[in-house]
């Protein structure tokens, strides 16, 4: 390259990596295991789902705050344990506390077989920097009715493989079915966080 | 010698001269250079903007970092790096041939350290992460994940290149070993994708970091499989190339006559080189670099090789008949390059082919073109008996200089007294100063010479010369 275009390529380069540095410390994803928006947005279905979700910013102040409003679900939070959060994590399971949900009769005239919710351990997949957590619901026979995917982070060839999995459990009524190839990190993830969601009930 | 025997081609009528075309050149070079920069500043940015410097709170995500960041460079590097030895021919038409290796020789050891550090990092997050010790965690890589185990041969395959060049730098190695190692570098980059789309959380699920990386790769392995493959071996085929005459031209030099059909529809110009593959069963898989040794005269092409390796001398053997495919033409060492009407070659031992051929295609009147040409001993010089001919024919000066240098740092023959080199040159070729000059003979005597003209103070853009850089 010639001189004054030597330069003024450099100079953009800079300003455009410093941009890109300025927008790209405002919102905390990447490498720290990303939480809210994005968990919910990877879910496949729209069940009811336990608010437990820890967060960062969580504070136990608004849940606190929303046992006075009457809603058509009741939720009862148990406050959630701090999330160790990210990838600092060495273990397998998570430290975070679960959620659970009584879907009972509402207000509605009809009567529904009542169906209960727990919402099991964040479990962290190391190597990919994975994370699953997962809340369950059976109905009143103990039958899996839905699976739910309050986190579900994979990358790689595990990426989006949330509904195959769920599926595949639900079909199994638990843990036992076969590993996902091509993603057994996060099938045996998925197994571990299905499990103690399970050992809730 | 009958200058009829010569077959000589007519020489060009019209040439551009000047400085504009060089301008010309110069800002495509430099747009090419701003688009292979802007692409390793996209990759960096893209890492930054997903936030990849944010929430570095412990040695295993600083490690997380460095291993995604020198992985993007890595491999955006790598593909410039293929590119800049894919010889194709709009590359090469800008840099030449050599400037592109050289470029690619330079950047070689620097992106295998890169990915070195891509590879430790990212091992001794696991690592840290999985409580195993190093030696455990590359076995739990390797055997963990298919497209790991592939990435880990790929890393191999890569150290393997890179020591072959510095060795055969160092002439501890043959040019067919090393070009058949070499081949592994296109292996090493395969082997390595699956892995980076796989498992980079830089472009899974982000369509355009996705976008981006697969136009590059395709980009790369077309320009690759279309210029280094699909090209000559269609041209060989539509031309039918053969050897049709093996002749020596002195002790240690000789001519290989390639011809076919419709040889008069190739483009190639004096000065420029082939990469000839020898399609015998125990030649067909390393091509060599020749130069043209005169202008293509619609009937064949001619080549003067030393016969210096191993596989040179096979060539004096060839059959009149033996099948061939030619990559090329290549290089920059043309009359395309020349600004002025003036012009001085410059030879010396086996650099004399394409001087012999610019001799005589250039375009000129009598007295534009001086030729010197420097040799141990004229009786066994190549084509000096040609080169001869061909200046009597169209009015050259021709100049030999004959006799062992005048001391070690001397490009020039002893004699002449204690007077430097830069100031012979002037008694050799007295216009030089007012001309362009092509220099091609062996690298160290190249640079002693391109450094007397620099002393001369001759600009760089008036200096043509092409180094033999593999």
């Amino acid at each position: 390259m010639r001189t004054p275009t030597k330069i003024a390529s450099t100079l953009i380069a800079a300003g455009a990596l410093a941009i890109s540095y300025k927008l790209g410390a405002a919102p905390a994803t990447g490498l720290v295991a990303a939480s809210g928006d994005t968990e919910n947005s990877l879910n496949g279905t729209s069940e009811p789902q336990a608010s437990a979700t820890p967060s960062a910013s969580a504070s136990p102040t608004p849940s606190a705050s929303s046992s006075t409003k009457k809603t058509p679900t009741p939720k009862k939070t148990t406050p959630a344990k701090a999330s160790g959060g990210g990838n600092t994590n060495t273990g397998n399971t998570g430290n975070t506390g679960g959620g659970n949900t009584n879907t009972g009769n509402t207000g509605g005239g009809t009567t529904q077989p009542t169906t209960t919710t727990k919402t099991g351990d964040v479990v962290y997949e190391n190597r990919w920097h994975g994370q699953v957590q997962l809340s369950v619901t059976k109905d009143s026979t103990g039958k899996i009715t839905s699976i739910n995917a309050v986190s579900f982070i994979a990358s790689g060839p595990a990426w989006g493989t949330q509904d195959t999995l769920i599926q595949a459990a639900l079909a199994a009524q638990g843990s036992n079915f076969g590993n996902l190839s091509r993603a057994t990190f996060t099938t045996n993830a998925f197994k571990q966080a299905l499990d103690s969601a399970l050992a809730k009930f | 010698m009958n200058i009829q025997e010569l077959r000589l081609a007519r020489p060009n009528t019209m040439v551009r001269l000047g400085i504009a075309k060089i301008q010309r050149i110069k800002r495509a070079q430099d747009l090419v250079e701003i688009i292979a920069f802007a692409t390793v500043v996209f990759v960096t940015a893209s890492f930054l903007l997903d936030g990849g410097l944010t929430g570095l709170t412990d040695v295993p995500s600083i490690l997380g970092a460095l291993s995604r960041l020198t992985a993007l460079v890595a491999t955006d590097l790598l593909l410039i790096q293929t590119m800049l030895i894919a010889r194709v021919p709009w590359l090469d038409r800008l840099y030449g041939h050599d400037r592109a290796t050289i470029a690619h020789k330079k950047l070689g050891k620097p992106v295998l350290y890169i990915v070195i550090v891509h590879f430790l990092a990212s091992l001794t997050q696991y690592a840290i992460q999985e409580g195993k010790n190093i030696a455990a965690e590359v076995v739990s890589m390797a055997t963990s994940s298919r497209d790991l185990l592939l990435s880990l041969i790929s890393l191999a395959a890569m150290i393997g290149v890179v020591i072959t060049s510095i060795k055969i730098a160092r002439a501890k190695l043959s040019y067919e070993a090393w070009y058949l190692v070499h081949l592994l570098g296109y292996v090493s980059i395969i082997l390595a994708v699956p892995h980076e789309f796989s498992t980079g959380q830089d472009i899974m699920g982000k369509p355009l970091q996705t976008a981006f990386w697969i136009a590059l790769y395709a980009f790369v392995a077309g320009n690759v499989l279309w210029f280094r493959f699909m090209t000559p071996v269609l041209t060989s085929m539509k031309h039918r190339f053969a050897v049709t005459r093996v002749a020596p031209e002195s002790s240690d030099t000789s001519s290989i006559y390639i011809g076919g059909v419709n040889m008069h529809k190739l483009n190639a110009q004096a000065g420029q080189f082939y990469l000839v593959r020898i399609m015998t069963p125990t030649q067909w898989w390393r091509p060599h670099p020749f130069s043209l040794s005169a202008a293509p005269n619609g009937e064949y092409l001619r080549f003067t090789i030393g016969n210096r390796g191993d596989d040179t001398a096979k060539m004096l053997q060839l059959k009149p008949g033996t099948r061939v495919i030619l990559e090329g033409p290549y290089g920059i060492f043309t009359e395309d390059r020349r600004t002025k009407e003036k012009v001085t070659l410059i030879a010396a031992g086996i650099g004399v082919p394409p001087i012999r051929a610019l001799a005589e295609s250039m375009a000129a009147k009598p007295g534009d073109i001086t030729v010197v040409y420097r040799t141990r001993k004229n009786e066994d010089a190549a084509l000096l008996r040609e080169l001869a001919a061909i200046a009597d024919h169209r009015g050259h000066t021709l100049r030999v200089l004959e006799g062992p240098r005048a001391h070690a740092a001397s490009w020039l023959p002893a004699g002449h007294g204690n007077i430097p080199d830069y100031q012979r040159v002037k008694l050799v070729a007295p216009q030089i100063h007012e001309s362009d000059i092509f220099i091609c003979g062996p690298v160290a005597w190249t640079h002693s010479v391109e450094r007397s003209l620099k002393q001369l103070g001759i600009k760089p853009e008036q200096i043509h010369a092409e180094e033999f850089a593999w």
